[in-house]
């Protein structure tokens, strides 16, 4: 049902006289940009929009206002109150689905394939990025929701502990630490929220993939939408940069909500398209149990163990000898091919499912690449070498540069035995 | 040999995946260590083989058990040979630490909102009270012998991806069993086993529905579930209910009235579930909005409504078919209902359950026939330890 994503199979049309090959996914450069990925039989069509948005591009007055638009925008489609978007997508037999992160948003849609399933999705899509109306009254109502889902997120045991990491890591609590579904702010109104929402459709991508036939679609959304030059990506600040500012190493401990203890050991990295991000990511699944999450600038690079209040320094001397061994003498062959064919097993995994895929291009369109970025992620991993693991482990996860936080079930009395630990009420 | 019934999918364009799923059919209820031994088998094999692109998956859903090879297909066939004679294999030996995870898992069950919504709902649906005073003691010897009896019931493999039917493995399955799977029938068992429940009607105010308070003493939100009878022929039905976001549970309770954040919605067989997270103060509101939907949803259902919600899951079944877990499911799912001809019924409500602080949320049930339990009375027959 998938096909491969390769640079091949991708053509970048800029203008109404490139004839349209139907068996290549093709970008328009539109006002939104467009890209099509028809792909036959694949049983339904999807649309996938991607926004530079996300709780780390919210201005400070207006914390929150990414996620809120998220909610907003499955609302009414004209003023007359009628059906919103979603139940004119249900009633395609379509469903939806909308998320926001630290630096980025996006919205889903999927509806069963047929003779004009795409015409219709992209009809409704197009009509919602140009008549979307946001009301006060919705804009409370999605606030309140919010209020829930946030509410049911604090409740979970270890809801809040990676909010708390990140405030300790980064200076000032700005931006980083902002939670991705930041509760709303009390600033926005309908008018700045109809604002925004019209600035993201503008310098956002629209993919559109499925059953469909590209060279039709393609020519009605030429002549229906503006033209455009491809706006120059923002320049991002780099790690150490105001907006990417690592706070001082700490090593905290605080009373949480879970039943078990845990112990995160973290440090700041350099952003996605830092040389040193892939062999960042090889350690972290070599040491398992670990995670980065990379932004266009910086990012963070976390390894989380659990267990009781005296096995947490065990598990953090030990994370930090492994670590320290990567780096001074990096990872072995066998090693690195193992991640390396987990990393790809996963690639493949992800790039399976037609909705992820269209997501990945539109990702890739949004970062001022070309639809095939994928494609170097490929050839970064084929390069990777130990040597490589290593030079990042000790440039950038040095055990002095390192931010431990250790949370603890409510009722704990004794700080778990690390050096320097001091008791954190992060409230 | 354990003959296995084999469906082979054919291969579409994965590239260069393949997944292997070897299962067999849970009894009705009882056998949660068998989860226990199915996850530690799964271990066992991914210890060996895990790891550089192939992940080992192993539990237990409602159904059915589980062991799966998901990755890159040279990876999923070099281990398809060790998969295939788990069933023949001696039970896994749980170690101490996986024994201790055990019972530390049922000591902690008390602060856990979603097990105990689960027993909950199981008991206002099946009367099912079943409180265990003592914890798990996992008895090696008969847990041997319940392995084996576990993989008599309908074992199946079933492989999707880039593996060749002529895959020395399947080969040797093939000449063992050649029995296959009706797809048609393997989605028809009911998750209890097809037990009838009985169905009582749900009036409020005059003793018809019954609700569950369970107390957590102290909690600032609720959890609420909704309990209503079904079957087969009613999966349209439930999902124009709570089974998507055009539900009428779901537009009514987070897009008209903001009470929650999500519905969720959980068939299993003769009954079916909504359930979703409040502020304590609203729970009972919650509860009277879900069951004003419930009872307009035979009215408020027109033939437009009925058919976008069945294109809605045939959308479902298009999804599935998109990645191999999905195609795996869908061959052994029952086949998309037909197209809806008859308004909908409306649903027998068999009951309700509320978690949560009993003292805040009780005055306002004082509708309903409520019975109050402890939390810790419906999962260990006993009282919470202190420090709670």
């Amino acid at each position: 049902m998938t096909a491969p994503l390769t640079a091949a199979a991708i053509a970048v049309v800029a203008g109404a006289a490139n004839a349209v090959d139907p068996a290549m996914p093709v970008v328009l450069d539109t006002s939104p940009r467009v890209a099509l990925l028809p792909e036959p039989g694949a049983g339904f069509v999807t649309s996938q929009w991607l926004f530079d948005a996300g709780s780390t591009t919210d201005p400070a007055a207006e914390q929150g206002a990414a996620h809120l638009v998220e909610h907003l925008s499955f609302g009414p489609l004209d003023a007359d109150g009628a059906a919103d978007f979603d139940a004119r997508l249900g009633a395609l037999g379509g469903v939806s689905d909308g998320w926001t992160d630290r630096e980025r948003a996006g919205l889903g849609a999927v509806v069963p394939s047929g003779a004009h399933a795409a015409e219709a999705l992209l009809g409704l899509e197009l009509q919602r990025a140009a008549t979307l109306v946001i009301t006060e009254d919705g804009v409370a109502r999605q606030r309140a929701v919010i209020a829930e889902e946030l509410a049911e997120a604090a409740d979970a045991a270890h809801g809040p502990d990676r909010t708390w990491l990140s405030r300790l890591l980064w200076a000032g609590g700005e931006p980083w630490s902002r939670h991705p579904q930041s509760p709303p702010n009390e600033t926005t109104t309908a008018a700045t929220a109809a604002a925004r929402w019209r600035a993201l459709v503008q310098a956002g991508v629209l993919v559109l993939a499925g059953e469909f036939d590209a060279e039709p679609v393609a020519a009605r959304l030429r002549a229906r939408l503006p033209a455009r030059p491809p706006p120059a990506p923002a320049p991002a600040p780099t790690l150490g940069e105001p907006g990417c500012e690592p706070a001082a190493p700490a090593t905290r401990w605080a009373r949480g909500n879970g039943r078990r203890g845990s112990v995160y050991v973290a440090w700041p990295v350099p952003g996605r398209d830092h040389r040193d991000r892939v062999a960042l990511e090889a350690l972290a699944r070599w040491v398992g149990g670990a995670r980065i999450a990379v932004g266009a600038g910086c990012g963070e690079w976390v390894a989380e163990r659990a267990g009781a209040w005296h096995e947490l320094p065990h598990h953090r001397a030990s994370l930090l000898r492994a670590i320290g061994q990567v780096a001074a003498r990096g990872l072995d062959p066998g090693s690195v091919a193992r991640v390396r064919d987990d990393a790809r097993a996963d690639l493949a995994r992800a790039l399976a499912s037609l909705p992820v895929r269209a997501r990945v291009v539109g990702a890739c369109l949004l970062g001022g690449r070309t639809p095939d970025c994928i494609d170097g992620e490929r050839a970064a991993w084929d390069a990777l070498t130990g040597e490589d693991v290593g030079r990042a482990a000790a440039r950038w996860l040095p055990v002095e540069a390192t931010t431990t936080l250790a949370v603890l079930p409510p009722a704990t009395r004794f700080a778990p035995w690390i050096p320097g630990i001091r008791a954190w009420s992060p409230g | 040999m354990t003959p296995l019934a084999v469906l082979l999918l054919p291969t579409l364009a994965e590239g260069p995946m393949a997944r292997a799923e070897l299962s067999f059919a849970r009894s009705a209820r009882g056998d949660d260590d068998m989860a226990l031994l199915v996850e530690a088998a799964g271990g066992r094999l991914s210890g060996a083989f895990g790891g550089g692109g192939l992940r080992v998956e192993a539990g237990c859903g409602d159904l059915r058990c589980r062991i799966v090879l998901d990755g890159l297909a040279a990876r999923v066939r070099a281990a398809l040979p060790a998969l295939v004679e788990v069933p023949d294999r001696a039970a896994p030996r749980l170690s101490c630490a996986q024994r201790r995870a055990a019972r530390a898992a049922w000591r902690g069950a008390w602060r856990r909102p979603d097990v105990i919504l689960a027993a909950a709902t199981r008991r206002v649906a099946l009367g099912e009270a079943a409180p265990r005073a003592a914890p798990p003691r996992f008895a090696p010897r008969g847990l041997a012998a319940r392995w084996h009896a576990a993989w008599a019931r309908d074992p199946r493999l079933v492989v999707a991806g880039d593996v060749p039917a002529d895959d020395p493995t399947l080969a040797a399955l093939t000449v063992a069993a050649d029995v296959g799977i009706d797809p048609a029938d393997a989605g028809a068992r009911a998750g209890d086993g097809g037990r009838e429940i009985a169905a009582r009607p749900a009036v409020p105010g005059d003793g018809g529905l019954s609700v569950l308070l369970v107390d957590w003493p102290g909690a600032a939100r609720a959890d609420v579930a909704l309990l209503w009878s079904t079957g087969p022929a009613e999966a349209l039905r439930d999902r124009g209910l709570a089974g998507d976001f055009e539900s009428r549970l779901v537009q009514s309770l987070r897009e008209t009235t903001a009470l929650t954040y999500d519905v969720s919605f959980n068939a299993s067989g003769s009954w079916a579930s909504a359930s979703w997270n409040v502020s304590s103060e609203r729970a009972w509101e919650s509860l009277t909005l879900a069951l004003a939907e419930t009872w307009e949803l035979g009215r408020g259902a027109n033939p437009d409504v009925r058919a976008a919600a069945w294109r809605r899951a045939r959308l479902d079944h298009a999804i599935l078919l998109d990645t191999l877990p999905g195609r795996i499911a869908a061959a052994t799912l029952p086949p998309a209902p037909p197209p809806p001809t008859a308004p909908w019924a409306v649903p027998t409500v068999i009951g309700a359950v509320v978690v949560g602080d009993a003292d805040t949320i009780a005055p306002s049930l004082a509708g309903f026939p409520v019975e109050r339990i402890d939390r810790c009375l419906l999962l260990y027959g006993d009282e919470c330890p202190p420090g709670g």
